[in-house]
């Protein structure tokens, strides 16, 4: 993830003394890693952007409370996956079928197959298996526990420290570094039969 | 140095590759901040009818789980408020009920010479005193002999005042009918009552106190503190 701690502080100075286009400078810097572990926590676009801009709307709402040397990707990451983790319960006590829901569990975001093959690719079937893959690791981290999951889509795709991810997820370095283990260990049982046939892209 | 890269990372690796792309936020979060600051604004009709602005409120489980807890904690205080009104009505006739007997010159016309219930009363009073003031089975039953002891002479005077509230009555009608007044009679009359009265006090203070000398300093201000009330308005303010 992008050090930007000072630009934070900055911002959320600013957005405290009533600044509110400061706001729009802190969504447009982190709208897109919010996003991407919404989604990729959640597997639906739609839902995603609902939870985001939820994120950015109690930002602006609880800026006050904020201490002003907050580390801000912290405040939003940890809201965000709290969100996650919430709506993920209600939607699996009310399930439904999402309008978007072809991006659903395959990982290719809803885009037909045919455009999901990259024009470099071998052969159909190996692609076909490649997407298959995907698909199967998709499924297999959303069976992942709350914190597994937080843990392994904040270090993995978001690149954050263990120090960090301890702060969101509300445990030690330690701590983290055992449910990176754990969801590493859980992810190669359920997707042995993909990880043998898998080589670099 | 990077340690090597095992096959679940280049998987994982794929995945980061097929993120979508988000559309921007501002807008909506710019109309759901200013939403959240008036609710209303979304739905003009609801802003306009007091019915809607309610459901509004109740709609938020925080407000309507405090109204819920405000509703029974107020009920709950409604019912302690009424029990104790009631119960201090009841402790109050309970009181008055123990002045007229233990005192003659109070409401002679139901004195405990005319109740053949007297001894009943005697104790049902002694045992609301007992729970009232918390008395002990000992200090209970030196109470109890100190009232049993004193209630033949408080009888006799109630009874005496009964009887020259009817000579009083008997005075009032042969002035109404004759038109005469015997003055030395009625001062005699006058002067027996003073005395009597007198008497009818002490013999009450001398009740209390004996029974106020068997309490503890807390019982003894109680006691004395649940006639106080009674004593003003059964107008027995000369005890």
């Amino acid at each position: 993830m992008p050090p930007y701690p000072d630009n934070d502080n900055t911002d959320l100075h600013a957005l405290q003394h009533g600044d509110d286009t400061a706001l729009n400078r802190l969504m447009t810097r982190w709208q897109k890693p919010l996003f991407a572990f919404a989604w990729r926590y959640l597997h639906n676009t739609s839902d995603a952007h609902d939870l985001v801009a939820e994120v950015f709307v109690r930002l602006y709402q609880q800026n006050q409370r904020l201490a002003p040397d907050t580390r801000l990707s912290a405040w939003l990451f940890t809201i965000l996956s709290n969100l996650c983790h919430n709506h993920h319960r209600w939607r699996r006590r009310h399930p439904a079928v999402s309008l978007d829901a072809t991006d659903q569990h395959d990982g290719t975001n809803g885009t037909p197959l045919a455009n999901a093959i990259p024009h470099d690719s071998p052969t159909p079937d190996r692609t076909l298996e490649r997407t298959e893959a995907l698909a199967a690791m998709a499924a297999a981290i959303d069976r992942l526990p709350h914190e597994l999951k937080t843990t392994l889509l904040l270090h993995h795709y978001e690149h954050l420290a263990y120090r960090e991810i301890g702060k969101i997820t509300g445990c030690s370095e330690r701590g983290v570094e055992t449910r990176l283990y754990r969801a590493r260990q859980y992810l190669k049982a359920e997707l042995t039969p993909f990880l043998r046939e898998t080589v670099p892209s | 140095m990077q340690p090597p890269r095992e096959p679940l990372d280049q998987l994982l690796d794929r995945w980061e590759q097929s993120t979508p792309s988000s559309a921007p936020l501002e807008s909506e979060v710019w109309r759901r901040i200013a939403a959240a600051d008036n609710p209303d604004t979304d739905n003009p009709e609801v802003a306009t009818s007091f019915l809607g602005r309610i459901k509004a409120v109740f709609a938020r489980p925080s407000f309507s789980i405090a109204f819920t807890t405000a509703c029974v904690l107020l009920g709950l205080f409604l019912v302690e408020l009424r029990n104790s009104h009631l119960q201090a009505q009841h402790n109050l006739q309970l009181v008055q009920s123990y002045l007229r007997l233990v005192d003659p010159l109070l409401s002679p016309s139901t004195s405990p010479a005319a109740d053949p219930h007297a001894s009943d009363n005697l104790d049902a009073l002694l045992t609301w005193m007992k729970d009232d003031l918390h008395l002990n089975d000992q200090q209970l039953a030196r109470i109890k002999n100190v009232h049993q002891q004193l209630s033949p002479h408080l009888l006799a005077l109630a009874s005496q005042v009964a009887q020259m509230q009817r000579s009083l009555t008997q005075f009032e009608n042969e002035r109404a009918s004759d038109g005469q007044v015997d003055f030395l009679e009625f001062a005699r009359f006058v002067e027996q009552r003073r005395k009597l009265d007198r008497e009818c006090n002490e013999s009450t203070r001398r009740l209390i106190a004996e029974s106020s000398d068997v309490m503890t300093p807390q019982q003894r201000e109680q006691y004395l503190q649940l006639l106080d009330p009674a004593l003003k308005t059964t107008g027995g303010g000369s005890l």
